[in-house]
């Protein structure tokens, strides 16, 4: 006899899911009998709409503690702060389709992105092997359709290179797992916290190869490859989707499985690799900014430096650190989306506003523009008063003091290497002699409603650093 | 009705430079009426203020330690009575004063916005806040001195005093800096619940923060910026460099009374520069000719009257001086605006004479002041700088003491010297300057304007009608403060007087030793010295012999004067070799050689590498399928055989 | 022996053999090639043209919602054996994912999905 075997409760933690995947499937609908000239319009009405109401719906869980379905998914403070995260990354990304391509049908992409949203949200409450797994390829299978869905060679390539090169790392993850569950005979991540499972060497290839899965989701070097190629040729929208979301569910699986997952005294052998790789992909994505031109480029190069200090932070399995992860990660949406909300606006009907060269001598044409650039700019280098700035001073600070003082001078290092890359932009924008360009007329008021938005909140997230206190115990 | 008291004349700012265009001269209006509607909220919170030791309003926390609030207790309330009340006399004022001039919405946002920030500064119940306010009206006094910034003298002007206030910023952040690191916390209440928790860097901080009080509040020797701040509007000289903001300091000592009282070393030290200062500005008052140079002397004169009172301990004193000098002083600034008005911009004391008649409102209300500032009974200056020259017997500092008797007979002679000159006599407007004793060269005058830094010029830009007689916008706020240099000090008569009472809980009080001289006594001493300031100046100036033969004899002072007073004991030219020219020596120095040579050259090397590293980078990103298929393969090799050879280990 | 040898034998084993089995040909068999062997084996039938030759995407699209379809009518088996188990909650299970791919099913008609174009 199989009753339900699951409460009330339990369908409750996933109703968010629902709602955003219900979503999708009215956006659909709504397309279907939506006139021509409206359907934009309506697609990203109804994906936002629905994103607020999963958003919303999962703010009032916040609080709540429930181990649901068998501990597949655990609600508590740390999914419902990822969740929303990924939930207001998710409305920017679709606020950005207001400014490009016009003319086209969104609905198949608002869906997808709902999809992959979905899926984000389940990996940042998910807490076994099985959700994990189903949860990351929610995610990626949206995501290699949406990457190829602009017109133009590069996107179609880079649809085809997210697809291999992230199978061939979710075989890894899948390979880590299976490790994982013939060492502990269980799904749970809970279950892998008996200490004798650290005596069993299929438990550390098991760990590892499920590391290299998340590692290449976060795109740490040297699982980074794929990311400038693709965020190049996917469609602005999705670039930075996933810039924010992919990184925000994966890194929650990630902090679950450090901080909740590893008997005490095989943390540290097991998770240093992935600190280490962490610690490089600070230097390393620094360095590869110097050298772009395009934005979306130099924007993912950004962002592998960017997620490697926030798995620092994690460094140690520190409270501290868990919650200065979450700040900076907040930090890093807003920034990062504003950005890209900056290149959308560059935009014109035809081709994106990406390369570098839409943005040589922008304070000429679009002072406003270039003037907030300049402020992402800075605020993704660290400088005061910015919450980049702040959050990369908690960074260090718990890195310090949990004992990883080369995290923190690799941290430094980088920053100072991300400045000159970041100024040179910044120069660029600002050169007197630049030629006139003619200006793309962009229609987007969401798109700057959503740069209006972030540049607020950066700053003040500056002067109001809350950092959520209850997110953890991460599993039961 | 905290947040009205605070935020409305911001509103009004954010409104008078928004709207500015659209406004005109209605800016002048709106930017009264929002401390209007400051100024009667504070006085609807006036029991906020004085139950229960005050209302406390948490607004933030940032990082820990640093928890940002509102703190509206007695002491913040008779700051916020005078910044708003005063300062919406002063605003009513500047609405006839700034008539002519064409930016008069971008005046009156800057004037708001300097209340916003005093508001601010007072209002804030930790020292971080306090430091926000405290460089935000440095900020708008550097606005507002520099408001005619096509003077090249205003502009510097304006420079000088935001780079002396930074001194005194910078001295307040390594207090707080160093309270800190000692206890964790920078709020008042964490601060003053235990001063010996600050130990051994008690009295250091002490000394950081009176450094920040020295230099807004004019102090020796951070008091050069003040003469010179002159260069403003004269509204601006009464709001921001008499009444409200050069009293931060004082405001800053009295919120500390409980380091200070900790403190004994500290005690001294700001007492003595408070008793010096009071000096050196009166003696310097005798030798001035321009009528608002002679204010700013006084002004830093009082100030350090003020500092005195409330460095010696007797914070009660300290303040009340504070309260009065603000009725007093803004009405001899506004006096002496309706009289530059009215002679076309004219600030030479020596080319006035006879404006008895001919500004009347000017001549009763500044008489008024006059006789409050020199300490005449029952005028207000008498009652508080009556208190605060016991206060330092009391505490024991007799000569304190001392010094602040001779002080006020020679401020009683300097006042009445421009009293006299100024308002006595026949109109000398007429004459040649240099009947006067005014050359271009030689004169003293020019030479006691002109610092080394400084090249003055003596007009203010706005008239375009030839000297017109205030209408009634610019006489009734006049009046009132007249009225008030005479009556704001009544409440401080007597032993238990209201003011007394009004603060009876507000500071750490100390068992004194009787003090060998009793109150009536210095009171007595007080007058007497007062009445021979009077008598001096009658003599010289006022007989019916001087005044029938004042061009002559104004011309023989001038050429007399001595040296030392007309160069303002030459403290522009000690800071200058001391700090100017070093500075631009090191300056010399990192622009010839360093910057070029040094760090250009390593920035030079940074950049390459970066480059090359860049273009390392990049070989691997070949942008072939196979290629990264390789990479993220190799990589996850890489940790196989990590976890492998781990796992095997175990 | 731990009792994970065999497996790693038998990982050996199959690594060895099928590197082997490519390897080998290469150094034993003798090569002697002539047109007929060059063709492409094609069951005995005369090729007509290239194996690498293009065909119309069209196929894809059809192949693909063929594919998703035909997962519905497969996930409909494991749920008819233990319909009475399951009871209402398999059934609204089931609802649900025939809604889902009902809508499916009308956007790609709507869409023109179905037509040979």
């Amino acid at each position: 006899m199989i009753a339900n075997p699951y409460t009330q409760a339990d369908w409750n933690a996933v109703i968010p899911l629902f709602i955003v995947g219900g979503a999708a499937l009215i956006v659909l609908l709504a397309d279907l009998v939506s006139p021509k000239y409206a359907n934009r319009y309506v697609s990203m009405a109804i994906g936002i709409l629905g994103l607020i109401g999963g958003g919303v719906y999962a703010g009032t869980t916040y609080g709540v503690s429930h181990n649901a379905f068998g501990g597949g998914f655990i609600l508590g403070g740390f999914a419902v702060v990822l969740q929303e995260v990924i939930v207001i990354s998710a409305i920017f990304s679709i606020a950005l389709f207001g400014a490009i391509g016009r003319g086209d049908r969104i609905a198949g992409s608002v869906a997808l992105m709902l999809w992959s949203t979905a899926g984000a949200m389940l990996m940042a409450g998910a807490a076994n092997l099985m959700t994990i797994f189903l949860g990351l390829e929610l995610l990626s299978l949206g995501l290699y359709c949406l990457c190829g869905l602009a017109d133009r060679p590069t996107s179609r390539e880079s649809a085809l290179k997210y697809l291999i090169l992230s199978s061939t790392a979710s075989g890894f993850l899948l390979f880590g797992m299976a490790l994982l569950f013939g060492a502990t005979g269980s799904v749970t991540l809970a279950a892998l916290t008996t200490p004798a499972v650290a005596v069993n060497p299929l438990y550390w290839l098991g760990g590892g190869l499920f590391l290299v899965g998340l590692a290449f989701k976060l795109s740490l070097v040297p699982f980074h490859v794929w990311s400038p190629d693709v965020y190049e040729g996917a469609p602005l929208p999705v670039t930075a989707f996933m810039s924010v979301v992919t990184k925000a569910g994966t890194l929650a699986v990630f902090a679950r499985f450090a901080y909740a997952a590893i008997p005490a005294h095989a943390s540290n052998a097991l998770l240093i690799p992935f600190f280490i790789i962490a610690g490089i992909s600070m230097i390393a994505g620094n360095l590869g900014m110097l050298a772009q031109t395009d934005m979306k480029r130099l924007l993912a190069y950004s962002g592998i430096a960017q997620i490697g200090y926030i798995v620092a932070s994690l460094a140690g399995g520190t409270d501290q650190g868990v919650r200065y992860a979450i700040y900076y990660l907040v930090a890093y949406m807003f920034m990062n989306l504003g950005a890209f909300a900056i290149v959308a606006l560059l935009s014109t009907d035809k081709e994106e506003g990406s390369s570098i060269a839409s943005f040589h001598g922008l304070a000429q044409r679009r002072p406003v523009l270039a003037a907030v650039m300049t402020f992402f700019l800075l605020a993704l280098a660290g400088f005061p008063p910015t919450a980049g700035f702040l959050g990369k001073i908690l960074i260090l600070s718990t890195n310090v003091s949990a004992g990883f003082p080369w995290l923190a001078a690799l941290l430094i290092a980088g920053t100072a290497i991300s400045l000159y890359a970041y100024f040179k932009v910044i120069r660029l924008m600002y050169d007197r002699h630049a030629k006139p360009q003619a200006l793309p007329s962009v229609q987007a008021p969401l798109a700057y409603v959503s740069m209006a938005v972030c540049v607020i909140l950066v700053v003040v997230m500056t002067f109001y650093p809350y950092t959520p206190s209850n997110v953890l115990p991460l599993v039961k | 009705m905290l947040f009205v008291i605070w935020l409305v004349p911001l509103l009004g700012a954010i409104l008078c430079w928004a709207f500015g265009p659209q406004l005109k001269r209605a800016a002048g209006v709106l930017g009264s009426a929002a401390i209007a509607v400051s100024f009667i909220a504070t006085v609807a919170s006036w029991g906020a203020a004085t139950q229960n030791g005050g209302t406390h309003q948490f607004l933030f926390s940032w990082l820990r330690g640093f928890d940002f609030g509102l703190l509206f207790d007695p002491l913040a309330l008779i700051w916020v009575l005078i910044i708003t009340g005063v300062g919406f006399l002063i605003h009513l004022y500047s609405v006839g004063y700034m008539w002519n001039d064409n930016a008069v919405a971008r005046f009156f946002a800057y004037l708001n916005f300097f209340v916003f920030a005093m508001l601010t500064l007072v209002l804030s119940d930790n020292f971080a806040g306090l430091l926000v306010g405290w460089g935000l009206v440095g900020l708008a006094s550097y606005f507002l001195i520099g408001f005619w910034f096509f003077k090249p003298s205003a502009v510097a002007a304006a420079r000088k005093a935001f780079v002396i206030n930074v001194v005194g910023d910078v001295g307040i952040m390594f207090a707080i800096f160093m309270m800190f690191s000692r206890i964790g916390t920078v709020t008042y209440a964490g601060v003053f619940a235990n001063p010996h928790a600050l130990d051994p860097w008690l009295f250091w901080i002490c000394v950081f923060l009176f450094i920040g009080a020295a230099a807004k509040s004019a102090q020796l020797p951070l008091h050069t910026w003040l003469p010179d701040a002159m260069e403003g509007p004269t509204p601006v000289s009464a709001l921001i460099h008499a009444a409200t903001m050069v009293t931060a300091g004082v405001y800053l000592v009295a919120r500390c009374a409980p380091l200070w009282s900790a403190s004994h070393d500290a005690q001294t030290l700001v007492g003595t520069v408070g008793a010096l200062t009071a000096l050196a500005g009166a003696v310097l008052g005798i030798a001035q000719w321009d009528i608002k140079r002679i204010l700013a002397y006084s002004t830093m004169s009082q100030i350090g009257y003020m500092i005195m009172g409330v460095g010696v301990a007797a914070y009660t004193a300290g303040v009340a001086h504070f309260f009065t000098h603000a009725f007093f002083k803004a009405c001899l600034f506004l006096g002496s605006g309706i009289i530059i008005h009215a002679l076309s911009d004219e600030q030479d004391i020596r080319l006035m004479g006879g404006m008895r008649k001919r500004l009347p409102v000017a001549f009763w209300a500044m008489g008024f002041a006059v006789f409050a500032i020199s300490g005449c009974p029952p005028f207000a200056g008498f009652f508080s700088k009556d208190q605060v020259i016991y206060g330092a017997l009391e505490h024991g500092y007799v000569w304190m003491w001392a010094v602040g008797l001779i002080t006020a007979g020679i401020t009683s002679y300097y006042m009445f010297r421009l009293f006299i000159v100024t308002f006595f006599g026949t109109y000398r407007g007429e004459l040649k300057p240099e009947a006067v004793g005014i050359a271009e060269e030689s004169s003293s005058a020019a030479q006691a304007a002109g610092s080394s830094v400084i090249a003055h010029e003596h007009s203010e830009p706005h008239g375009h009608e030839n000297g017109h007689a205030p209408g009634w916008i610019m006489a009734v706020p006049v009046a009132i403060l007249g009225l008030f240099s005479l009556v704001a000090g009544w409440i401080m008569a007597g032993q238990n007087s209201p003011w007394a009472r009004f603060f009876a809980s507000s500071f750490p009080r100390e068992a004194l030793p009787p003090a060998t001289v009793t109150e009536g006594v210095t009171s007595g001493i007080a007058i007497a010295m007062f009445l021979i300031g009077l008598g001096v100046a009658y003599m010289r100036y006022g007989t019916r012999e001087a005044l029938a033969n004042a061009p002559a004899r104004l011309k023989r002072e001038s050429e007399t004067l001595p040296a030392v007073l007309v160069n303002l004991y030459y403290f522009n030219e000690i800071l200058d070799w001391l700090f100017v020219r070093p500075a631009q020596a090191l300056g010399q120095f990192f622009g010839r050689w360093m910057d070029p040579h040094f760090v250009d050259g390593v920035v030079r090397e940074i950049v390459m590498t970066n480059r090359f590293l860049g273009t390392l980078m990049r070989s691997f990103q070949t942008g072939l399928l196979r290629a990264y298929a390789l990479i993220v393969v190799f990589g996850a090799m890489c940790f196989a055989v990590y976890y492998a050879l781990e796992g095997a280990m175990r | 022996m731990t009792p994970y040898a065999p497996v790693a034998i038998f990982v050996a084993v199959a690594f060895a053999a099928a590197l082997g089995f490519s390897l080998l040909p290469g150094v034993l068999a003798q090569r002697k090639p002539n047109p007929e062997k060059e063709q492409a084996y094609e069951c005995g039938v005369e090729p007509t043209s290239s194996v690498a030759g293009r065909f119309p995407v069209k196929f894809y699209l059809i192949a693909m919602l063929f594919v998703v379809l035909d997962v519905e009518a497969a996930s409909f088996y494991p749920w008819a054996v233990e319909m009475h188990a399951l009871r209402v909650f398999g059934l609204i299970e089931m609802a649900v994912f025939v809604v889902v791919l009902a809508i499916g099913y009308a956007y790609v008609w709507k869409r023109k999905g179905f037509e040979w174009r």
